[in-house]
């Protein structure tokens, strides 16, 4: 979690984002009809599909609106030096571990998986992620993906008998 | 009378030993299910009743049984160790394990959900065996507007209690989960929400795999950040069982109390082990005398929600048997499976196999039993492993794991790329502070709220009025009230002044 | 030493792996089936499906799983097994839910390319709780016509909601669809007393009637029932004779493989599905749950589907129910 400074000023963006959100839902749930249930005859706005998402909606602008007076108040100003100090959380070496890790289960599920059978795309998803971590040496690390895919793939291919992509 | 055939049938089972040997191999395997983030006691209930379909009925309710205990428990493994809860039941036993496991107590910690399992299993069973046409009862008091309620309740107070930074930030997350539930058919109409024309979303957002990628992508993301050798190694303390008894003994009354609220919420239907883990822990907390202590590590925190979640399973137990409709959502799987094996549960199995339900109470105080023998190897074999191995190789396979499980609850590759956009968004929410548990509670019970709400306006032509009429949903409108009102700075400030004064 | 011992090691484990992941075809069936159950786990369809698998299997000799693939309100499933090889190793299992789903636009064909083998349904009921003020079928019509009668049944586009969209399309009674999310919960609704009545199967309901909690008034088909542990159970058409002449809705469960699967394979299910319907444990399955055995397989299975898929479309489209005009798939509008 982000220190508490950082916080008030994470608020004040994420309430924002929240009302642009909380907007779009209603614009959307409007335009859904206000048709009664199929079959019957009553049309009523509470029945609506819509209704329930425009509540929920107007719920998180009232949050969101709670949470922006309370960031502000609490000093949640975004400065132009902000601006430098969120390009440097990801720069940072730590956050580059981060990032390439989300690249390379990104590129594992994403595109990998469906398109070369489960136990391959696993094992260079393994041996790819153990490589940039500096897990290990490079034997112990190919040994290790190749004895984890095998398993993941024998006990849920063929003990649970579910069909792997 | 009733009692003698229990024990009949507890000495018949014992002494049979294929029985006793395949519920020993189930409650493993259970609690490897458990474990295992995404596989939860739903999943593997479904996977075995295709297993077992060649058995005979007698060998297989009591593998069955013996997974569905096994599985509510082996969550709180994965919840203390990495973090990730292995089960949705277990996301309350994650607040407080997982520091007690900073601190080196990971064996203890998991010693006392071992224990508090065990307990909760058998005051469930008892409750099956003692009182169960009364609390059948229960679940006919359930109507639309109490369910709304409920739900909404649970989302709210899950809120309050994870929000590490401002409470409202919890309900916020709760509210993101709510509306992440409504993409798909709404349950009223069929009509298509947000689905931007994308066929696999009609059927919605599995909530599973939602769990998965918010809980187990940003703990994989985090746990890799900094390198091993950058983390202070944790220490094991040494964990002697007459302290951890003493601990259990010093809050007798929250264990009793757990299982009391487990067994009600297991007998509402459609509300199972998630919701009762939450709101032993929030009862827990509030009459605690040391809540600041919550979240922190505190015993009581995981005593209640481990002993709540297997309470629950016989209390989902109970109106299956009594009126043949499940409690809980693995409790639906279990109707399937009894179907399967020619045994109808409803008002008539007292009539048709009048032995039935001791035979049942038998079955899950053995499985309670086994429980705290096989919980007892699994834990002492995973926690040197998961210590020795390095974050480096543990976090790949975790994240493996993640996408396997994320599949596996409907074969589907959709689910995996919804868990892994969820995931990172998940990661993106947690560093601003908020908490994720309400999120997937949200995701869960969403669905809940929206289709009784409106069925209960549809039903009483558009008037609020049953929200208030009737006693049940009166009490959970004051509490959700409440659970608002008490996170108010204004009443905070009044409690805080109230104690200077005294 | 040590590193080169482990070494090849990894070799010997990575290519004892491509041996394994080939595999070499012959004769069907070499491995595995798999039924992609398109409900979960414990509900009528894939009861039925464990139920023929586990006989079936014992024919064919090769384990035949079923797992449930539940995602998109069970459109995935279809379009799994559609997008499968049509080699036979994957079945769907299915009821009359697939009828609508090209008119949702979740797949993009008909019941045209299926095989299907559909071995049973059960009787729908209207029920009423056993303290309801009404005591017979005509009672409850009578009041319909002044007072608004609340009926629960499944979610929308379900069988039991059909059943009730056909009931108030051909008598014009002011019934209210209160929708649930499964039998059991508008099973559970009736008994709570939100609703005045509620439609599911005899199958669902077969305990709660037994146990006298619920009171069939009357079985949505065109043939009365008799029951064993319950009575006799009259047919809507004692009130309502225009159901005796127009084409009839029934539940269907069972399991459907791609048409152009190879003839000589085709054939073989067939023997196998034969062999099931002889079978002890088919037979039980039947009784137990209170099921009619239709054993349908071949054109009869065909025609009897398609008939099914054009009354569900068009009463769906009259109703609003789904978005795609049944003509755009060339089914034709049933005398109703």
């Amino acid at each position: 979690m982000l220190k508490k400074e950082s916080l008030r000023k994470a608020d004040v963006i994420s309430s924002i984002i929240l009302i642009i959100l909380g907007i779009y839902v209603i614009k959307e749930a409007l335009k859904m009809p206000a048709t009664g249930l199929p079959g019957t005859v009553e049309q009523e706005f509470y029945l609506a599909p819509g209704f329930f998402p425009i509540i929920v909606a107007i719920v998180l602008i009232i949050m969101g609106l709670f949470l922006l007076i309370n960031g502000i108040r609490s000093g949640g100003r975004i400065s132009k030096d902000d601006l430098r100090k969120f390009v440097k959380i990801f720069t940072s070496k730590n956050a580059i571990r981060s990032i390439v890790i989300t690249a390379l289960i990104i590129i594992y599920t994403i595109i990998l998986l469906g398109r070369i059978p489960f136990f391959w795309a696993t094992f260079i998803f393994l041996a790819g992620s153990m490589f940039f971590l500096k897990a290990g040496s490079w034997w112990s690390i190919l040994l290790i993906s190749t004895i984890g895919s095998l398993i993941i793939q024998y006990c849920f291919g063929t003990l649970a008998r579910i069909p792997l992509p | 009378m009733g009692l003698f055939i229990f024990f009949q049938e507890l000495i018949n089972l014992i002494t049979n030993g294929q029985i006793l040997f395949l519920m020993f191999i189930s409650t493993i395997l259970g609690i490897i299910i458990g474990a295992l983030p995404g596989l939860t006691a739903t999943m593997g209930i479904a996977l075995l009743t295709g297993i077992t379909f060649g058995l005979p009925a007698k060998l297989a309710v009591p593998i069955l049984i013996s997974i569905y205990d096994g599985a509510i428990f082996g969550g709180s493994i994965a919840a203390v160790l990495i973090n990730i809860p292995g089960t949705p039941a277990s996301a309350a036993t994650a607040l407080d394990g997982y520091p007690l496991a900073k601190q080196g107590k990971a064996k203890e910690a998991l010693l006392i959900t071992r224990i508090a399992s065990f307990i909760g299993s058998l005051f469930g069973m008892i409750c099956l065996l003692e009182i169960a046409p009364l609390l059948s009862k229960v679940a006919l008091q359930f109507t639309s507007p109490e369910f709304a309620l409920l739900a909404l309740f649970g989302i709210t107070i899950c809120g309050s209690l994870t929000a590490p930074d401002l409470a409202i930030k919890g309900w916020i997350a709760g509210f993101l989960g709510i509306l992440v539930s409504c993409i798909g058919m709404d349950g009223l109409h069929g009509f298509p929400r947000f689905t931007f024309n994308i066929p696999e979303l009609l059927g919605g957002i599995a909530y599973v795999p939602a769990m998965i990628g918010v809980f187990g992508i940003p703990q994989v993301l985090i746990s890799l950040r900094y390198s091993t050798g950058e983390m202070a190694r944790i220490i094991e303390v040494k964990t002697k069982l007459m302290n951890i008894l003493r601990i259990i003994k010093n809050h007798i009354f929250c264990v009793l109390r757990s299982g009391v609220i487990g067994v009600y919420v297991g007998t509402i239907p459609g509300v199972g082990e998630d919701v009762a883990s939450w709101l032993s822990y929030d009862t827990a907390k509030r009459s605690s005398k040391n809540s600041e202590s919550f979240g922190k590590g505190a015993y009581e925190g995981i005593i209640a929600s481990e002993t709540a979640n297997n309470a629950c399973i016989g209390g989902a137990i109970i109106p299956l048997l009594t009126l043949g409709i499940p409690g809980s959502p693995p409790a639906a799987v279990l109707l399937g499976a009894l179907l399967l094996h020619g045994i109808r549960p409803g008002p008539m199995l007292q009539f048709e196999f009048p032995n039935f339900i001791y035979e049942m109470s038998a079955l899950l105080a053995i499985a309670s039993f086994l429980l705290l023998i096989c919980g007892t190897l699994m834990t002492s074999i995973l926690v040197p492993i998961l210590r020795r191995t390095k974050n480096e190789i543990l976090m790949p396979i975790v994240a493996t794991l993640c996408v396997i499980g994320a599949y596996a609850i409907n074969i589907s590759l959709f689910d995996i790329k919804v868990m892994v956009i969820l995931g990172l968004l998940g990661y993106i929410l947690v560093e601003m502070g908020y908490p994720m548990a309400p999120f997937v509670l949200g995701v869960i019970l969403g669905p809940m709220i929206d289709v009784n709400l409106r069925r209960t306006l549809l039903t009483s032509n558009g008037s609020l009025l049953p929200f208030v009429t009737r006693p049940v949903s009166i009490i959970l409108l004051i509490l959700i009230a409440f659970s608002f009102i008490s996170q108010t700075s204004w009443w905070k400030n009044r409690k805080k002044k109230g104690v200077k004064v005294s | 030493m040590f590193k080169k011992l482990n070494l090849i090691l990894v070799i010997i484990s990575l290519l004892g792996l491509l041996f394994l992941s080939t595999n070499i075809a012959a004769e069907w069936p070499r491995r595995p089936i798999t039924i992609a159950c398109f409900a979960a786990a414990g509900g009528g369809t894939d009861l039925t499906n464990r139920t023929l698998a586990g006989v079936m299997e014992k024919y064919l000799k090769v384990p035949i799983n079923v797992v449930n693939m539940t995602g998109a309100g069970g459109a995935e499933a279809v379009n799994y097994v559609w997008q499968q090889k049509h080699d036979g190793y994957t079945w769907l299992g299915h009821s009359e839910g697939i009828l609508l789903m090209p008119l949702m636009g979740a797949f993009p064909h008909t019941t045209k390319v299926w095989e299907s083998f559909i071995l049973c349904g059960s009787p729908e009921l209207f029920s009423v709780r056993s303290d309801s003020p009404y005591k017979t079928m005509a009672e409850v019509l009578e009041a319909a016509k002044t007072k608004e009668i609340k009926v629960g049944a499944s979610i929308p586009g379900a069988i039991h909601h059909m059943k009730l969209m056909y009931l108030v399309r051909v008598t014009g009674l002011k019934f209210k669809y209160v929708p649930y999310p499964g039998s059991y919960p508008s099973q559970v609704a009736c008994l709570a007393g939100e609703v005045d009545a509620v439609m599911t199967s005899l199958q669902e309901q077969s305990e709660l009637l037994k146990a006298g909690k619920l009171r069939a008034l009357a079985a949505i088909e065109k043939t009365a029932l008799d029951v064993p542990g319950i009575g006799k159970i009259p047919s809507i058409v004692d009130w309502v004779p225009q159901f005796k002449k127009i084409p009839e809705i029934k539940q269907m469960l069972g399991f459907s493989v791609p048409y152009d699967v190879p003839a000589d394979v085709i054939t073989k299910i067939r023997t196998a599905y034969i062999y099931a319907l002889r079978s002890e444990e088919v037979k039980n399955f039947i009784d137990k749950n209170y099921l009619i055995l239709y054993g349908l397989y071949g054109t009869r299975a065909k025609s009897f589907i398609q008939k099914l898929e054009s009354i569900f479309a068009w009463l769906a489209w009259e109703a609003g129910l789904v978005k795609e005009s049944p003509e755009k798939f060339d089914i034709p509008k049933p005398a109703f």
